[in-house]
């Protein structure tokens, strides 16, 4: 369980995140969607330990987060493949800093870079990858590590619509495939109602509504009437959610 | 015509220099400009005796210089792209010295150090230490926040931090900087040889001159530049096997 206490960021005087507060369950999937600049990529480094908030405690199952947690994996806005290291060697990263490049890790490797469809990319270089690509290894590199908390920066937010939809459900397969706790940032709507079974609307740095989806990994449903109930309730808050509540 | 092949290129290029130089040579109708094939026939005759041993001794001098400008200028560039502070306080110590003319020193350089080798090694580490920090200082700043922060989060420490982020982000900056530094560090060598030493490319090239063999001294003005093409295809094999990534077809 993932229990943020009310935490407060802010870079000098400008306040990021302002008190903010949010619990995921144990493999749950949670969903967070607002406005550019309302902090999200700023929770998510707080939750990875990169960032230390200014007040206010974050527990992961039950401890306080002090720095980098080896459990916990996060895939950036940008990805932060290096430029100068293949795809094979970039997703050995993690297991090279463990020290655990053994048979059994690079067997894993092959088949995570299979199922995500870049097993073909393997001795490429990042500048010789697609968008797409590159998102897919940055996010192999992170579930080689076999986290329990998986922290996802607008994974799909730079790719086409059919490129997007293959992502994710790329992610949904992998989290009923190993069970983990998934947090993901996103600026698309549909998406964060694909994606979450709890969805986090926020503005200016706080939560303004919390939407459960009880209709979360069902087969099909993105054509299923509620789904886009659902897309229609988080647009609202996105857009009229003037008023805090949570 | 079409653009010679990479394994015909550097015959080309020397047919074309020879034909240029045979031209002048010509041209001009003088010893001074001899032509290439007795120049050729007595660079090798000289070779098996003294002009290897100049040459030697020049290419120990560039050696050593580089080798102690990137023993200290990396880690010290290294630093001040890294550290903010550093970059700070130092950065503007830098700026100010890199442009000062270094070789005007060798006057004080030679009664400091001395006649024999030093002086002339500390004259090109002064000229060249500035590129090579510079260099490192500016390849630390190809390395973005997010490479830095997901290199963490995978758990990536110290030793992994320098080899796999740090030492790759900087090392093409640092081999175009030797490229410079050996072409600058070589004329500047040849001028610091002409003063208090017998041995070395430059004092070689002068005394014949001296002695009015121009044939001689064209021979060791081929040494020094098969010295400088040397040092390059050693740089360009370095690069080669450090860089691959900057040698991609379909990029
Ligand atoms: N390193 C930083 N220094 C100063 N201010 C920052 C820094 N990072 C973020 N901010 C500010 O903090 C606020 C929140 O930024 P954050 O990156 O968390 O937004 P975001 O919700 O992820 O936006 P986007 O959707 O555009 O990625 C913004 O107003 C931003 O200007
Ligand atoms: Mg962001």
């Amino acid at each position: 369980m993932i229990e943020i206490k009310k935490i407060s960021v802010a870079y000098g005087d400008e306040e990021a995140l302002r008190e903010f507060s949010l619990t995921v369950e144990q493999n749950q999937t949670c969903a967070i969607i607002g406005p550019s600049g309302c902090g999200k990529t700023t929770l998510l480094y707080a939750l990875a330990g990169l960032l230390v908030p200014g007040e206010g405690e974050i527990l992961v199952h039950g401890e306080p987060l002090h720095g980098v947690r080896k459990e916990t994996g996060i895939i950036l806005q940008s990805g932060g493949l290096l430029p100068w290291k293949t795809v094979w060697k970039n997703v050995m990263l993690g297991a090279k800093a463990r020290n655990i490049e053994g048979e059994a890790v690079q067997e894993k490797a092959i088949e995570l870079l299979n199922d995500l469809g870049i097993i073909e990319q393997r001795h490429k270089y990042p500048v010789q990858l697609s968008g797409g690509q590159k998102q897919r290894v940055a996010i192999a590199r992170t579930l080689l590590i076999e986290p329990d908390l998986l922290l996802l920066d607008e994974a799909s937010s730079a790719l086409d619509a059919m490129t997007k939809e293959h992502l994710q459900n790329h992610i949904l397969h992998l989290h009923q495939l190993c069970p983990m706790t998934l947090i993901l940032v996103t600026h698309s709507i549909e998406e964060a109602v694909f994606l979450g079974q709890k969805i986090v609307v926020m503005k200016e740095g706080s939560i303004i509504r919390t939407i459960h989806n009880p209709h979360f990994g069902e087969e099909n449903i993105r054509s299923n009437p509620e789904y886009f109930a659902l897309c229609k309730e988080v647009r609202h808050w996105l857009y009229e959610g003037g008023e805090r509540k949570s | 015509m079409k653009p010679p092949g990479s394994q015909n290129r550097t015959l080309y290029g020397v047919m074309i220099v020879i034909a240029l130089w045979y031209l002048l040579h010509l041209a001009v109708r003088s010893p001074i400009v001899p032509g290439p094939w007795e120049t050729t026939v007595t660079f090798f005759k000289l070779m098996t005796g003294n002009l290897l041993l100049h040459i030697g001794v020049s290419l120990y001098r560039i050696l050593v210089a580089v080798m102690l400008s990137v023993i200290v200028g990396l880690p010290l560039g290294i630093y001040i792209g890294w550290s903010k502070r550093a970059d700070k306080y130092l950065s503007p110590v830098v700026y100010l010295l890199y442009p000062i003319p270094k070789i005007a020193f060798l006057p004080v350089f030679l009664v400091l150090f001395g006649l024999g080798d030093a002086s002339k090694i500390i004259l090109i580490i002064t000229i060249i230490f500035f590129q090579i920090l510079l260099a490192a200082r500016d390849g630390i700043k190809e390395i973005t926040k997010e490479m830095v922060d997901s290199a963490r989060s995978l758990g990536l420490g110290g030793r992994m931090l320098f080899f796999d982020l740090i030492l790759p982000a900087v090392m093409p900056k640092m081999i175009s900087a030797l490229r410079i530094s050996i072409g600058i560090g070589i004329a500047a060598l040849f001028f610091a040889e002409n003063y208090a030493t017998r041995y070395g490319i430059g004092y070689f090239i002068m005394n014949s001159w001296v002695m009015v063999d121009y044939v001689a001294m064209f021979a060791g003005v081929m040494a020094l530049s098969l010295l400088g093409i040397l040092l390059f295809r050693l740089l360009d094999l370095l690069e080669r096997k450090f860089c691959p990534w900057l040698f991609l077809d379909n990029s």
